[in-house]
């Protein structure tokens, strides 16, 4: 069977009702990375984002008959972001990870510039939890608005106005270096 | 149409063309609209190529997939033997007679097994046999504790099977004897639990054999065969993965038989047979295109 031309709800209908371990795994590797970059970002350190990862994974098969209709990108990162807000909420001593240095490529990998990027991130990180996650869902994790608003248990408008807001507000942020480039 | 909501739906590109109009000659006729829109369109561009990527340790997510496959695989054959004894309402019936009989022998202290009949449904369906005997019902959202962040502590069996699945795939013997007693008594658990899914497996697959059920034969021989291969057990991968093969060929699932080969492949360059390995990879990459089945995964394999 190819699984390329099935959707992520049709897929995961096979590993519900069949057990189907072949689509476990196609499914498995359209979000893994996506799955594990959020964890990073949302916890900011490996150890926590592998615990996390490997919870989601499991979490996912435990409670596959749970999982009837809606989007499973939706349904898959809400869960991931109720793990990672527990594990926050779980620490013991929070300082111990608030400066640790962020475990992700850097900027000039990207060969981009390294100023603006780090000026975007802290941009981002000023901006209210609200609006920090719907960006993020609909820019790094690349959901649609209805995916968004079924992640954060809001509707598609207030999903769609939080991320424009965010926006806004990191254009006005960044105005001054924005100005320097036209 | 505020500017606001003009800007939005241009990002959005929810636009109709009358808006798009509108949208335009506002650019024009105001200058620190035309800024904004810019402004956004930088940001937004940013946003897209900034998307930080952690990327996960190196073998972590496919210890991960093996894990839970093997849990999937596991329930498949495991439900499917409970499902064949139980099939049928007259099973149930006979069953839950047959488990009443044997508690009230217990609960007399009568031996089970003088009781007649009794021995057999406690015999057929043990209960390590079904999945959720392994897979802790701890593990929902909100029951779990990191693993890491509690050494020693109770921690979800499954948990710490992905975990030395994980530690399997990039360790070597020297960091193996450098572990600490109490890892290795984790190890030891996680082991024997790992091999007696595995003796499951293969108990299911000499069952589903005699059945003649080629497909369920198939998913079992795979999900063998690329655990050992993932252990670095040649020869027992190459066994079970060859009896894929047959069995996808029995089957006649094109999918399975390129996977098998494609595992077979994967399995001979491990070993640094690489021009074998190569052979088996091309070997499911043209039986995949033949039938349109993607083979990607196998061309990016092959050296």
């Amino acid at each position: 069977m190819t699984y390329e031309l099935l959707s992520d709800e049709d897929i995961f209908a096979l590993i519900r009702d069949h057990n189907d371990e072949q689509a476990y795994r196609a499914l498995y590797r359209r979000y893994d990375k996506r799955i594990y970059a959020y964890c990073l970002r949302a916890l900011g350190n490996h150890e926590e984002a592998k615990d996390v990862f490997q919870t989601v994974a499991m979490t996912v098969y435990d409670k596959r008959s749970s999982f009837t209709e809606g989007s499973y990108a939706a349904w898959l990162f809400t869960i991931t972001r109720n793990m990672c807000l527990k594990t926050i909420r779980n620490r013991k001593n929070q300082t111990e990870f608030i400066e640790e240095s962020f475990p992700f490529e850097s900027a000039e990998t990207h060969g981009q510039d390294f100023l603006l990027t780090e000026a975007l991130r802290k941009a981002i990180s000023k901006l209210s939890d609200d609006f920090r996650d719907a960006l993020e869902l609909r820019y790094y994790d690349d959901l649609s608005y209805e995916e968004i608003a079924e992640t954060l248990g809001i509707t598609v408008a207030l999903a769609k106005v939080r991320v424009f807001r965010a926006k806004k507000q990191l254009t006005k942020t960044l105005s001054p270096i924005l100005g320097e480039l036209r | 149409m505020t500017n606001d909501e003009l800007l939005a739906g241009f990002l959005d590109r929810s636009l109709n063309e009358d808006q798009l109009l509108e949208f335009e000659a506002r650019q024009q006729q105001d200058p620190a609209f035309a800024h904004e829109v810019n402004d956004m369109l930088t940001v937004e561009g940013l946003l897209k190529t900034s998307a930080p990527s952690g990327m996960a340790p190196a073998g972590f997510l496919v210890a991960v997939e093996s894990a839970v496959a093997l849990r999937v695989a596991s329930t498949t054959s495991a439900g499917a033997a409970v499902g064949s004894v139980f099939s049928s309402t007259w099973a149930w019936v006979a069953g839950a007679g047959l488990a009443a009989i044997g508690a009230a022998a217990i609960y007399f202290g009568v031996p089970s097994a003088n009781v007649p009949g009794a021995k057999v449904p406690s015999a057929k369906v043990p209960s390590a046999n079904v999945p959720s005997a392994t897979v802790p019902s701890a593990k929902v959202p909100g029951a779990m504790v990191p693993s890491a962040k509690v050494p020693g502590a109770k921690v979800p069996g499954a948990n710490v099977q992905i975990s030395t699945l994980a530690n399997q795939h990039t360790s070597t013997p020297a960091n193996q004897h450098t572990s600490t007693p109490a890892n290795q008594q984790t190890n030891l658990g996680v082991d024997t639990e790992y091999e007696s899914t595995l003796a499951k497996l293969k108990k299911d697959l000499e069952a589903c054999r005699a059945s003649g059920d080629h497909i369920r034969c198939t998913q079992i021989a795979l999900q063998i065969g690329r655990t050992y291969r993932e252990r670095k057990l040649s020869d027992g991968a190459m066994t079970y993965l060859s009896m894929a093969l047959e069995e996808a060929r029995e089957a006649r699932i094109i999918q399975y038989e390129v996977d098998a080969y494609g595992e077979i492949g994967l399995l001979l360059r491990d070993d640094g047979k690489i021009l074998e390995g190569n052979a088996s990879f091309q070997q499911a990459i043209d039986l995949g295109e033949r039938h349109g089945i993607d083979v990607t995964r196998w061309t990016r394999s092959i050296r």
